[in-house]
């Protein structure tokens, strides 16, 4: 009788190579989604900090909802949903959008968006108010416009507090792009699972698959862990 | 001159400040002394807008402004034309001591930034800070930090300096470095400035006009003489003996 290996070694190569062309799907949807998902965060939580009328309710009712949604209902929301608003536009509007040919990374990167928003609008407010009331006095009797104090004096405070938060969040969304395989984005988990269909080798495939997440993950750590350590120098001192 | 009229603000019923007013000539030294919670640094705050009077008006040389109804535009404009000296300090603490005291300059005046550096290194040793200009607020004492501050301040050449408590947050033996800097200041530069302070002996020695407060009214106002050392009235007197511990002012020195 044959003795069998457990894994079998030309299925881990086969597998490998299969799912490395679709790591570039996995970065484009984490770098996309945290990138778009920065802005609609720092969008929604400085309307609320400064209390503007109207979009700090709708920013409000964002994180609430976003946040409590499971990540793929809100995934399958959009993705059912997108056309339908899009139709919705052309009767209302006459702006026609080609709804019926909305291609599913763009959804994915949407739902992928609204779920990172959700959270880091959240991240970004603790780090705003981290920063000492004094630190905003200190620049407003300098005669400073909002928008000067914001950028030259409490962002770059705030942003080191929010830095190990914000790798969470991107760490997290980037493991959550796994999910886009369900409304039929392929990237790293949904080839590993085309791999098995194809070659009926499981454990194989999710192991390279894992690497992969593996992989990236330390590597972003020690990105944001550098990153980090740049950015706090005014915590730490020289000289 | 500055001229400070009728300026009034309460907190929900209570009244913190019922219709002050003052008048402080250009070069001079303004001391505000008074009990804890009698409206001093509430009243220095309406000034620049940190806080809101509910009436009042500023005038600050050629610039008139109402204290309740200014604009935005004006409000920037007299923050641009003041400086504000913190009990806390308030360095920026992303920034060294020399891009603190060039913030302003560069941010504000839009100075180029070679001429910014030449200046905040001009300021730093004004008030004996020359060689910290690397250094982060985190790096250096209270005191230390409070001369950067008020580096920064004179950096921006304000109409006026308005002093919070400057030495109130330190430990009595950095008082005296901080103190000795408002002093040169005030002699070298000559420039406009209100001190709200409890350091009795010093406002003597460097005021101008002193103005006693009490629970958001001016009680008494004069020269150093005529406030400290000849109070007419007896809440001052009272004050000062609580202050000094039953002494007089002569005392205090000694």
């Amino acid at each position: 009788m044959e003795t069998t290996s457990i894994i079998d070694f030309t299925y881990i190569v086969g597998s490998f190579f299969y799912i490395s062309s679709y790591v570039k799907v996995t970065l484009y949807l984490t770098f996309v989604s945290v990138a778009m998902g920065a802005l609609l965060g720092l969008f929604s939580c400085v309307v609320q900090q400064n209390h503007v009328p109207l979009l700090q309710s709708v920013a409000r009712l964002y994180v609430l909802v976003c946040r409590s949604l499971p990540n793929m209902v809100l995934l399958y929301l959009v993705y059912y949903g997108l056309p339908i608003a899009f139709m919705a536009m052309g009767d209302t509007w006459g702006i026609h959008v080609p709804y019926e040919h909305v291609p599913a990374l763009l959804v994915a990167a949407v739902g992928l968006t609204l779920h990172t928003g959700a959270y880091l609008s959240e991240i970004f407010r603790s780090a705003l108010q981290s920063v000492p009331a004094g630190q905003w006095e200190a620049a407003r009797a300098l005669g400073m416009t909002w928008f000067q104090m914001f950028r030259r004096v409490v962002l770059p405070q705030a942003a080191v507090f929010a830095l190990p938060l914000f790798a969470n969040q991107f760490l997290s969304t980037m493991k959550s792009t796994s999910i886009c395989f369900v409304i039929t984005v392929v990237e790293i988990f949904g080839a590993a699972k085309l791999f098995c269909e194809d070659n009926s080798q499981y454990f194989e495939a999710y192991i390279v698959a894992a690497g992969f997440y593996w992989g990236m993950g330390i590597f972003f750590e020690f990105v944001f862990s550098k990153l980090e350590y740049t950015m706090g120098k005014f915590k730490r001192g020289n000289a | 001159m500055i001229k400070i009229e009728n300026v009034k603000k309460s907190f929900g019923n209570r009244e913190v400040l019922k219709d002050i007013s003052m008048e402080i000539p250009t070069g001079t030294v303004t001391v505000i002394l008074g009990p804890s919670g009698s409206g001093k640094t509430t009243f220095l705050r309406t000034l620049n807008f940190l806080g809101k009077a509910d009436a009042g008006r500023l005038v600050l040389n050629d610039l008139a402004v109402d204290l309740h109804a200014a604009s935005k535009k004006e409000i920037i404009d007299v923050r641009r034309h003041t400086a504000m000296v913190f009990q806390m300090y308030n360095l920026f603490s992303n920034m060294t001591a020399l891009e603190n005291v060039m913030e302003g300059l560069v941010t504000i005046k839009k100075k180029k930034k070679s001429e910014a550096r030449d200046i905040a290194r001009a300021y730093l040793k004004e008030v004996g800070m020359d060689g910290f200009e690397a250094y982060y607020p985190v790096q250096l004492s209270g005191g230390q930090q409070q001369r950067v501050g008020i580096a920064r301040a004179l950096a921006m050449d304000p109409q006026v300096i308005l002093f919070d408590e400057p030495t109130s947050a330190l430990d009595p033996e950095l008082v005296g470095e901080v103190l000795n800097v408002i002093r040169k200041i005030a002699c070298d530069l000559k420039v406009t400035m209100i001190i709200v302070t409890h350091e009795i002996a010093f406002a003597r020695e460097i005021a101008d006009q002193i103005v006693f407060m009490e629970r958001g009214s001016v009680v008494e106002q004069g020269t150093p003489d005529q406030v400290l050392a000849h109070p007419q009235e007896s809440r001052t007197r009272q004050f000062l003996n609580r202050y000094l511990g039953g002494g007089n002012i002569r005392a205090a020195e000694a």
